[in-house]
């Protein structure tokens, strides 16, 4: 077990420096120059000479391997540079927005598993009655209605007619209902049809006849044989859309006025912030290969499998 | 064997309902399974065997129904069981070892989990009682270091093994009644021997009657006290086993048993009896199923007269042309 951990985080290295490479040359390529853009967002006007001594300043008259090289080092120190716009640090923007956005997801991915997991397994086991059809349904409206749609109803009634909940913004409890709400929707019905779809497969195994075939109680094969092999899917794709989540929702932020990752990063590349968008890519890259290794990591507890082949 | 049977299956019809039609699977199946007894059952691929054994434990899939006939177990109809009285009777009085002993564990539980939760199911014990039961039991199969195998996932264990973890199963919990569907197919020739050893060894030890199916005449004829020949969903021959071996009455039969002995010596024969598609069970009319295929057919055969017929002692034969 432990093995295949560690055999997991050295595949890691080369990964994080791939994604690091990317997102630097990436932005080298776009066109547009950095100084410029600097000036723009300092509300200075880019004359040749500032362009030129802003230039030598930023170190961006270097050639472009040494500034990769300068670049990761001090990424490696969590040091991504100053933002044009607010002229702060990269880091300490990303960190305040990123916890907002890390509530939103968990609250999401909990509003998830609660929700899908139960639908998904009642509508296997009782495939094609009438709770299976509603599923179906719910499902279809989940992966079909936009999220800023669904959001906006969701703020009409349950805000503005019902008063139930704020409207935007975040703060207390109450404010994460709503945004983790829409932001959830759309994936439940994926989840839903995910786990039914993996239950019924597994249903038919012969390690379920062989189950009934001694005897065992019909709750027990779903509880421990059924589902616990129907997960293993489920949480791989429940791995990928945390990862994605974390990096930023930028629609349902808009909608809810969430002060979280999607905004900062859509507001960086509109102002051309550089520094800032080079940050954010390499953070939402970072936290996303952690997210895939954690999921590795709980599938091989759940498939043992997995597990022994990493001994191997 | 003069004793009272355990089991019975008596005029034991089943149609499954394909998008085809309605196929008749099973047709007028009978026998008996006495205590410490194994009664054998052959027949080609679909002939209905598989099916049969589902229904003695009334694990027929969805869309196969038993439309006729009688299961008694221990002068019970089981037919008429509720569901929760089946289940109860699964594993404890009618147990099961499954064909493909790879598959038939979950892959992502230990070995010790499906055998603790089998013997929790049917006695009042204690998790702790049910490992060393277990124990005692693996020991018995003579598997090694039981106690770690019991920490083990199937993935890691072969089939041979599991075949046999199997049978400890069905063991600990002492069945009057086993239902083996081809234990042995999935195996190598030396576990083959050893899993057959294990029957034999169990039938006498705990006296459980077994039902044995397989293609492999060999296997019948090492354990099976009596035969049943399938083909098309009917017995077309049930004798003790010597007497089958000895003289086959059904022209099927002697098929079977020809291409067994004979493999080269009378390919030409086989591989004319192997040309002509299977028979086709939807819609099939009364007459005897083998008719496509029998070279000792003629026009009196397409009546329908299809009754299992004694021809001498415990010897019966469904074929109007036996002798
Ligand atoms: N789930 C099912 N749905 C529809 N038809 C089925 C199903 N299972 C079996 N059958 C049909 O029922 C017939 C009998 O099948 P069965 O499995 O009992 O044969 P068998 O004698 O066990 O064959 P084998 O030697 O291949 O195991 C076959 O014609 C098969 O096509
Ligand atoms: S009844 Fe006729 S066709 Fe059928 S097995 Fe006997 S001889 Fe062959
Ligand atoms: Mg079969």
């Amino acid at each position: 077990m432990g093995w295949f951990i560690v055999k997991r985080l050295t595949s890691l290295i080369p990964i994080l420096f791939g994604i690091s490479l990317i997102t630097f040359i990436l932005l080298h390529l776009t066109p547009g120059d950095p100084a410029i853009a600097y000036l723009r967002a300092s509300h200075i006007p880019p004359t040749d000479e500032a362009v030129a001594a802003l230039r030598v300043e930023l170190g961006l008259d270097k050639p472009l391997y040494a500034q990769y090289v300068e670049w990761l080092g001090k990424a490696v120190q969590l040091d991504l540079g100053m933002s044009y716009l607010s002229k702060k640090s990269v880091w300490d923007e990303i960190m305040l927005h990123f916890f907002p956005t890390v509530q939103l997801t968990f609250a999401s991915c909990i509003l998830i598993v609660v929700i899908s997991l139960p639908i998904g397994m009642i509508s296997a086991i009782f495939k094609g009655k009438l709770v299976d059809q509603l599923s179906r349904i719910i499902a279809f409206v989940s992966v079909s209605m936009p999220a800023f749609w669904f959001g906006f109803l969701l703020i009409y009634f349950l805000s503005v007619k019902l008063d139930l909940f704020p409207v935007l913004g975040r703060g207390t409890f109450a404010h994460l209902v709503l945004p983790s709400l829409t932001l959830s929707f759309a994936y439940i019905g994926t989840y839903t049809r995910l786990l039914r779809a993996s239950m019924l497969e597994n249903l038919n195994e012969p390690f379920v006849m062989y189950a009934r075939a001694r005897g065992l109680r019909g709750r027990l094969i779903v509880s421990r044989h059924v589902l616990k092999k129907s997960l293993l899917p489920v949480l791989t794709g429940l791995g990928m859309s945390f990862g994605n989540m974390l990096s930023g929702v930028v629609i349902v932020e808009t909608v809810f006025a969430w002060p979280g990752m999607g905004q900062l990063f859509v507001t960086s590349i509109l102002n051309r912030d550089y520094p800032m968008i080079q940050g954010c890519l390499l953070f939402m890259g970072v936290i996303f290969v952690v997210c895939n290794l954690l999921v590795d990591i709980a599938y091989s507890f759940l498939d043992p499998r997995i597990r022994w082949e990493g001994e191997k | 064997m003069g004793q009272q049977p355990i089991l019975t299956v008596n005029n034991l019809n089943i149609d499954v309902s394909t998008p085809y039609g309605v196929t008749r699977t099973v047709r007028d199946v009978s026998f008996k399974i006495e205590a410490g007894k194994v009664f054998g059952l052959v027949g080609e691929s679909g002939s209905g065997k598989t099916m049969t054994c589902m229904s003695l434990l009334n694990l027929l899939p969805d869309e196969a129904k038993v439309v006729k006939g009688s299961i008694q177990f221990r002068n019970k109809d089981i037919l008429n069981y509720s569901e929760e009285d089946m289940r109860k009777v699964r594993g404890s009085e009618i147990a099961t070892i499954m064909q493909n002993p790879m598959t038939a564990f979950n892959p992502v539980r230990t070995i010790g989990r499906h055998f603790i939760e089998t013997l929790r199911t049917h006695l009042p014990i204690t998790k702790h009682q049910a490992r060393e039961m277990a124990v005692a039991y693996l020991e018995k199969m003579d598997l090694p270091y039981p106690k770690n195998l019991l920490k083990q996932y199937p993935f890691q264990l072969s089939g041979g093994m599991l075949q046999r973890v199997m049978i400890a199963i069905t063991m600990s919990l002492n069945p009057s009644i086993l239902i083996a569907d081809e234990p042995t197919t999935a195996l190598d020739a030396t576990n083959q021997l050893q899993i057959l050893k294990q029957l034999n060894w169990l039938r006498k030890e705990y006296d459980t009657g077994i039902l044995l199916v397989s293609h492999d005449l060999g296997v019948i004829a090492q354990l099976a006290d009596e035969v049943a020949v399938m083909y098309g969903g009917y017995i077309v021959e049930k004798a003790p086993v010597f007497k089958l071996f000895n003289r086959p009455m059904h022209p099927y039969t002697r098929v079977l048993l020809e291409s067994r002995i004979g493999l080269t010596r009378r390919k030409t024969k086989i591989v004319k009896h192997i040309s002509v598609p299977p028979p086709n069970l939807i819609n099939r009319e009364n007459t005897c199923p083998f008719l496509e295929r029998c070279e000792d057919a003629d026009h009196t055969c397409s009546s329908y007269n299809l009754e299992l017929k004694e021809y001498e002692k415990d010897h019966l034969v469904r074929c109007l042309k036996s002798r």
